[in-house]
């Protein structure tokens, strides 16, 4: 049987400090050593990985989302591999840069980021008047909206929407009496630091 | 997981393969991926550390159970530089051993590690969790504030914000528990092996 001394310490709080990688080299290697022959220290390795690999993947449905965008959430999640083709690579110094695609509904909802603005374009419902977008965060606050009477919309990128810090964007068709007259599937974008260096 | 994780050792086969995967698996995986940044590379770096770790003790060449941590670990740190070396990336290789401390484990490549598959488990069993909870260790282990700043951002202490901690990852370990689709396979285990056979 592969045993473990007895251990009293409390890692966690250094793991979170490891996997944001704030250690320097020597506490950091003291740590991992100790992470792999401490099989309890071991298991708070495995679960912080897995939260942070978990959310990585995507916001959590019924979070704090409202009512209304659970389904929409839902639907999301189960399309499975949607947040694939929605990684936004954001530059680490150069502000944020990119593009997205994703299948959408109806309105075929994409979005690209450059300079610190989030430019949201969709195809126009034919009978819609006025269009609104909102921006959420991962725990479903919102972070911008606005209305605008055809495609596409530049907003300005919320302070909140912080390197790998998770957003959804969604479209509202309106009628002219602004009624919802279709709602695009929220598209999932993870904002995410650009690799350090050349591979 | 560490109950599930115990009770799955062994009594009669001390070195069994699956016994060192369970135990060493995951925390390899993820020394790996720090290192060479690649979820592809960081699996195999595992598969082969732990292959030579149960070479070793089957050889008898570490004969103290308590000392193939130590050995897992260099020969981790080894068979990482190697595959660095391998890839063109001696400098960064050498860099970040004498060097000074690596940058954050990126979460998504740490979720290409983990797989789909449980990171959608352990999405299930986040969700189980109140919404106080989710955030703490949202704002730890996924945003990366610092303990410290997230304990003065709730106006609680340090103490209090550990306490916290410890009981919201003590939930969300119940309720990985109840999501495990079986009692075989750990949750957050390293991905399925889907590497190439060489």
């Amino acid at each position: 049987m592969i045993q473990s001394p007895p251990c009293s310490r409390d890692a966690s709080t250094e793991i979170a400090d490891y996997l944001a990688g704030r250690l320097d080299q020597a506490t950091e290697e003291e740590l991992e050593q100790h992470l792999l022959g401490c099989g309890r220290c071991g298991d708070e390795l495995e679960t912080a990985a897995a939260v942070r690999a978990a959310l990585a993947t995507g916001d959590l449905v019924g979070s704090r989302l409202g009512r209304r965008w659970v389904p929409l959430a839902a639907a999301a999640a189960l399309v499975g591999a949607i947040g694939v083709g929605l990684w936004l690579q954001v530059g680490r110094d150069a502000g944020r840069s990119g593009a997205l695609r994703g299948e959408g509904d109806s309105l075929a909802v994409t979005a690209a980021v450059a300079g610190g603005s989030l430019t949201v374009d969709w195809h126009e419902a034919p009978e819609a008047e006025r269009y609104q977008v909102h921006v959420l965060a991962g725990d479903g606050t919102l972070l911008a909206q606005t209305e605008v009477d055809r495609p596409p919309v530049t907003l300005r990128l919320p302070p909140e929407a912080a390197p790998r810090r998770v957003l959804f964007v969604r479209v509202e068709a309106l009628d002219p009496l602004r009624e919802p007259l279709t709602t695009s599937r929220p598209l999932l974008l993870t904002v995410e630091r650009a690799e350090p260096g050349p591979r | 997981m560490s109950d599930t994780r115990s009770q799955r050792q062994p009594e009669a086969a001390p070195f069994d393969e699956e016994a060192l995967a369970l135990r060493f698996g995951l925390p390899l995986r993820v020394f790996a991926l720090r290192r060479v940044e690649d979820p592809g590379v960081a699996e195999d770096v595992a598969q082969e550390t732990l292959s030579r770790g149960l070479q070793a003790l089957r050889a008898g060449r570490v004969d103290d159970p308590g000392a193939i941590a130590s050995f897992l670990y260099e020969t981790a740190r080894h068979v990482c530089q190697h595959h660095l070396r391998k890839l063109g990336r001696q400098r960064r290789a050498y860099d970040r051993v004498a060097g000074e401390g690596q940058g954050a484990v990126e979460p998504a490549a740490l979720a290409r590690l983990l797989g789909a598959e449980r990171c959608h488990l352990v999405r299930g069993a986040l969700a189980e969790l109140s919404s106080d909870d989710r955030e703490l260790l949202r704002h730890l282990y996924f945003d990366d504030e610092p303990p410290t700043a997230a304990a003065r951002r709730l106006g609680i202490s340090d103490g209090t914000l550990r306490v916290r901690k410890h009981r919201a990852l003590g939930r969300l370990r119940a309720a990985l528990a109840r999501h495990q689709p079986d009692d075989t396979a750990p949750v957050t285990k390293g991905a399925p092996r889907e590497r190439k056979q060489r």
